[in-house]
């Protein structure tokens, strides 16, 4: 049966009741998700009006015309997001933990880190953000943009706007930013966000003309995480950048204390009056690891930790000084297999049955209700928050004789043994997931031998050389673009580095859907190209990720969906 | 003595050849510079260019002369995750590392001297037996899980100390210290106490102690006088030794106290396959234990002259 | 994993070959075993330790990986919830924790059991060379020796499995590897000893071929000096595979070690019910090298012959 965006909302809240009544959750938590759930129309908006299937007692619809890529017609700025806090006196310090080795930069566009883009949201702007009730891109630095003709966007930017050196944000500022990003002699590891982007025309000091190569319906998308330098601060050099980030965001860059702490402190000018900052300074802090993270929030020595395992969130419960908070994010979660044969040929995988036969060995709902903090199952890989979602693809049941059988057609009725190749994983709980999956594909007749590197880029190495085992854990965060084609060309289109998968039928489907502007055509498009993944399966399907936060109960601030702390929105409890 | 130390400094050298070459070979296996480099979408094409413009396409051997050139003026290049220099990245994470270890070492001899005495003294006494399983604890004891109990412990619980960090310079610093000072202390302690109590053993069966026993010297005389001063010959040496052991141990002490030095940032290197940063490293950390190793030798020699040979 | 590679003092310091005859008197062989308690004590438990490892498929009616996800967690028999058919609770996804620890202790032994051996082929083999033939050979073998003790151990496994990957084999022979310049420097020195000795001197003029020196006459000198260093090492070398673990460096789960099991549990430190569960596989580390270093110890005593005259 199809789920609809407020099905999904009432199951969160149900499992959030659970968390409550077991005592994960404090109240005030349960309270909030209670608020998001009496909201969660506004989701389910977005999701209705992407599936024509309209919901309407959503309070608070937005126009349909904003949805994540259609927008032919303007937008205009809005109100910054609706949780205004009502103008406290500012002070005091929030600290942080980034769970990450040091960040490698204070250049927000030679990174492609988490913490980085993290750390980047508050020294510096972008020119669209992503409105968390509605998960729609709204015009941040920019203050309007319109399509003019397919490949060309007119935007409108805002005035007045000033870098924390003095010097004005203007149009020349974006087209150099957009010239500094996709020139290949930059090597920006971002460089592939904007890769659909041409130039940029000067219309005047405030209005700008993008023009993209094709028709690119996704354009807002890419204008979250890009965030604006100052062009005549670059005049300095990129050492000088590599060092100094001057923007023009709510917190000023303070001091890089390498190995240690990154600390800001709140911009008094900033340009946008209903962010208002209610800590004076903002301190990162770098702690590698996850219990020495836990520790410090229990010592209270730090206010926010972006991972809390989630065999410990009663820990963190019961402490009465800190809070656990589940926040459902785009991430998805999967297994790919070599389906192509790229890395092993003619591996047990290249067969369709012993795909399915593998993913109807799984228990993926059972491993989301006793190993993780929540999940949405995504039946063909794409998470429910992505444009184009198709809720009436049902998900590979769990049924351990049809597996067999389905492997026993395939010639494997004795079962076979594969490696699979895993490493460090945003998914919480992944050891022990991963070997309730390889505990269950044995029950069936499928033997894994888990081989784990530590390091991260031989693991992206092998992957992307087409060097990987025939399973490969890993997880796709889309960039943070809420659509369908975040996920599908990258994981699936056969000329992506990162597929294992090969099929010229869905090639077709979404190379289409990637160049029309039309959205009921696109989720068309969509809808039949997750029929083929759920058939052909080249992945396991897992789900979704929920990750869990832990908050200091003396501040009030929550996570987001597209996995972007906002701390200024952070208050005293 | 002068020709004592040419010798030495050659040995040193090829010591640190040795090693440069190994890191340089193993860095290479681990993964593609091209890869690390570039962002994942880049086509093939281009990769292979970039190889080239890069040299990563020419024999091992050739990039390696062309790395040493560098290397012995002190240019390790340029980091692949940050684009500075690997060896001012080294460099400014070494203080953390220095103060942890010699204030560890420092510990551990504090801790070590007066318990190897008493052993030794006593032997199979019960201050013996203490003493022995005191300090085969230290190294018993997984470091990582004894730092973080002791985290949740001074830390959490009692809120004496700070979790973990580096702190800033002065009082707080020190703080932030105590922990992962007494870590690593606790898991260097056994050595240099399992040295002394053999040492004094040693030395109080020889006959010069028992003739000094038989002057009717004093017990107190005899032990720090006669017994304990030919002790501390060797411990000297073994505490040089130990510098790298010191170091792995460092490693997971950083790692468990987010404490922000040179054993964290290999770890991350390697994760991140940043060789040229792995390589400096290596290669500064080789250069430094062999210096240490190199003076505390030539102190040992001014001490005793029968060592040098 | 640090204290892989470098040298003990106290062996290199104390350590000595011939054995003499020992009074064999009930009193004698009591009072010894008195003055080396802690020794045996630690061959007692060590013995325990080895019968399980044996036994362990006997001692439980679970496999190591067996279990219901839905069970995870259970506690053990002496908390509040706790069954005598889990005593010790189940894990993270289910599985006996006691039949995990047992088998644990297989791992363990024979993971230091085996990288033992390869370092105390490896080394013995070069401080034989080095200290029988001397010279160039000693130079060369000496600076890799050198070599091997600068390059910090930890970062030097952190490489090798980075690009082997970590299998048990992998692990095994990295600290294999990491480990056989302790047994070269003190073989070195002994065989150098041994040479000095005056049947040595006449074994030469008799014209012995060098293989048959060292066989017959190096060889055996040095067995005493190989058992107690490698005892030792053997309870080095299981916490070095601990120490890989906690860098995600060891053996590859669902293989239960219990280093593995240490790390994955380690964050239940923070609640006081659950600390059983970094505690139990913590404490088998702890007691397993406590014993072997006990043991050690005692061997060392009684082949000292300072420490005998002290007997």
């Amino acid at each position: 049966m199809a789920k609809t965006g407020r099905q999904l909302a009432d199951e969160n809240y149900a499992r959030w009741q659970m968390f409550y009544k077991k005592g994960l959750i404090s109240r005030r938590t349960m309270l909030k998700a209670a608020m998001v759930w009496a909201g969660a129309g506004t989701v389910g908006s977005v999701l209705a009006a992407c599936g024509g299937d309209d919901d309407d007692d959503s309070p608070g619809a937005v126009p349909t015309a904003t949805t994540a890529g259609a927008a032919p017609t303007a937008t205009t700025a809005q109100a910054a997001p609706t949780n205004t806090p009502a103008a406290p006196a500012m002070g005091g310090t929030l600290r942080v933990a980034l769970a990450e080795s040091d960040l490698p930069t204070m250049d927000p566009h030679m990174h492609n880190l988490r913490t980085g883009i993290i750390t980047f949201y508050h020294m510096f702007d972008n020119l669209g953000v992503r409105n968390q009730e509605t998960l729609v891109i709204e015009p941040w630095l920019a203050e309007s943009w319109e399509v003019v003709e397919p490949t060309r966007w007119r935007m409108k930017l805002r005035e007045g706007v000033k870098f924390h050196d003095g010097s004005d944000f203007t149009g020349a500022t974006v087209k150099w930013n957009w010239e500094r990003i996709t020139n290949p002699e930059q090597k920006s590891p971002q460089m592939a966000n904007q890769a659909a982007v041409a130039g940029v025309e000067l219309i005047d000091d405030y209005t700008i003309d993008v023009i993209t190569h094709n028709p690119y319906p996704i354009f807002t998308e890419r204008l979250q995480n890009f965030q604006m330098i100052s062009e005549k601060v670059a005049e300095k050099g990129d050492e000088f950048l590599a060092e100094n980030p001057i923007g023009t965001g709510p917190y000023k860059f303070v001091e890089w204390k390498k190995g240690q702490e990154i600390v800001m402190t709140a911009n008094t000018e900033y340009w946008n009056p209903d962010v208002t900052m209610a800590y004076t300074d903002v301190i990162l802090r770098i702690i590698p690891g996850v219990p020495t993270q836990l520790a410090e929030l229990l010592a209270e020595t730090v206010d926010i930790i972006r991972v809390v395992p989630f065999d410990q969130m009663q820990a963190v419960t019961n402490s009465g000084v800190a809070t656990p908070k589940v926040q459902p994010i785009l991430r998805v979660q999967f297994v790919r297999l070599d389906a192509k044969g790229r890395g092993t040929p003619d591996n047990p995988f290249t067969d369709v049955r012993v795909r399915n036969a593998a993913n109807h060995a799984l228990d993926i709902d059972t491993y989301i209700e006793t190993l993780q903090a929540g999940g949405d199952r995504t039946p063909a890989m794409v998470n429910p928050k992505h444009f184009g979602f198709d809720p009436t693809i049902e998900p590979h049941t769990y049924d351990p004789d049809l597996a067999k059988q389905l492997l026993a057609e395939a010639g494997y009725a004795d079962g076979f043994t594969v490696k699979w190749m895993t490493g460090a994983s945003l998914m919480p709980n992944a050891t022990q997931v991963e070997q309730a999956m390889q505990r269950d594909l044995a029950a069936v007749g499928i033997n894994t031998e888990l081989n784990y590197l530590s390091d991260g880029n031989l693991f992206t190495t092998l992957h992307n050389e087409g060097k990987g085992d025939p399973m490969m854990s890993y997880s796709w965060g889309s960039y943070s673009v809420f659509d369908t084609d975040g996920i599908y060309w990258d994981m699936f289109h056969s000329d992506s580095i990162f597929s294992y998968y090969n099929n010229p039928e869905f090639d077709a489907l979404i190379e289409e859907a990637r160049g029309i502007m039309d959205s009921e055509k696109r989720k068309e498009l969509y809808s039949q190209a997750q029929r083929i993944i759920r058939d052909e399966a080249p992945v396991l399907f897992m789900w979704g990720l929920h990750t869990v936060w832990g908050v200091s109960n003396k501040v009030d601030w929550s996570p987001a969906p597209d996995e972007i702390d906002r701390y200024f929105w952070a208050k005293p409890a | 003595m002068g020709a004592y130390v040419v010798n030495r400094l050659i040995q040193m050298f090829v010591v640190i050849v040795g090693i440069s070459v190994i890191v340089f070979v193993i860095t290479n296996m681990i993964g593609d510079p091209v890869n690390v480099l570039l962002p994942p979408e880049t086509p093939y094409e281009q990769r292979e260019i970039f190889r080239e413009q890069m040299g990563f396409n020419r024999p091992l051997v050739v990039q390696y002369l062309d790395f040493a050139v560098d290397a012995v003026r002190g240019d390790f290049g340029n980091s692949f995750r940050t684009a500075r220099p690997a060896t001012t990245i080294v460099l400014e994470r070494m203080p953390a590392t220095l103060l942890l270890t010699v204030s560890a070492t420092l510990v551990a001899t504090l801790i070590a001297i007066p318990m190897g005495i008493i052993s030794a003294y006593k032997r199979h006494s019960i201050w013996d037996n203490l003493t022995t399983i005191f300090v085969v604890t230290g190294q018993a004891m997984p470091i990582f899980w004894l730092g973080l109990l002791l985290i949740i412990i001074f830390g959490v619980n009692l809120k004496w100390l700070p979790p973990s960090g580096y702190g800033d310079f002065g009082i707080e610093r020190l703080k932030h210290l105590i922990l992962p000072m007494a870590v690593l202390g606790f898991f260097l302690a056994p050595v240099t106490e399992r040295l002394v109590r053999s040492g004094m053993l040693d030395a109080l069966s020889q006959d010069y102690v028992r003739t000094a026993r038989a002057k009717g010297l004093s017990e107190r005389i005899v032990l720090f006088r006669h017994a304990l001063r030919n002790t501390i010959i060797p411990v000297i040496t073994v505490l040089g030794l130990q510098f790298g052991q010191l170091l792995g141990g460092a490693v997971i002490t950083e790692s468990v106290f987010a404490w922000p030095g040179v054993g964290l940032l290999a770890i991350d290197s390697i994760r991140n396959s940043d060789f040229p940063v792995t390589q400096a490293v290596v290669v500064i950390l080789a250069v430094l234990i062999s210096f240490v190793n190199l003076s505390v030798d030539l102190i040992v020699g001014v001490l005793d002259p029968r060592i040098r040979r | 994993m640090a204290s892989v590679g470098t040298s003990t003092p106290e062996t290199t310091a104390t350590l000595f070959s011939p054995n003499r005859v020992r009074r064999r008197t009930l009193r004698g062989v009591l009072a010894a075993a008195w003055k080396l308690r802690l020794s045996v004590a630690g061959a007692t438990v060590l013995i325990l330790l080895i019968l399980m490892a044996i036994f362990a498929p006997l001692l439980t009616p679970y496999t190591t990986n067996e279990g219901s996800i839905r069970n995870r967690l259970q506690p053990p028999v002496w908390q509040e919830g706790g069954t005598w058919s889990h005593p010790l609770g189940t894990d993270g996804i289910g599985r006996d924790y006691a039949t995990r620890l047992l088998y644990g202790a297989r791992v363990a032994l024979a993971v230091g059991l085996l990288a033992t051996l390869i370092s105390g082929v490896i080394g013995v083999f070069f401080g034989v060379i080095a200290g029988y033939f001397g010279g160039k050979i000693d130079t060369l073998i000496s600076t890799l020796v050198n070599i091997m003790l600068t390059f910090p151990f930890i970062l030097l496994a952190l490489c090798i499995i980075a690009v082997l990957g970590s299998s048990f084999t992998n692990v095994v022979f990295v600290l294999g590897i990491g480990a056989w310049p302790i047994y070269t420097r003190v073989m070195k020195f002994e065989v150098e000893r041994i040479k000095s000795l005056e049947y040595m001197s006449a074994a030469r003029v008799i014209g012995l071929r060098n293989s048959r020196m060292i066989w017959r006459h190096v060889m055996p000198n040095l067995v005493n000096t190989i058992i107690v260093l490698g005892t030792v090492q053997v309870a080095r070398l299981i916490i070095a595979e601990a120490f890989l673990s906690y860098l995600g460096l060891g053996i590859q789960p669902p293989t239960p070690t219990w280093g593995q099991m240490l790390q994955e549990s380690i964050a239940f430190s923070f609640t006081w019910s659950d600390i059983w569960l970094p505690t139990l596989p913590g404490l088998a580390i702890f007691i397993t090298t406590l014993s072997i270093n006990f043991v050690g110890d005692g061997l060392r005593d009684l082949i000292d012959p300072r420490e005998r005259a002290v007997l």
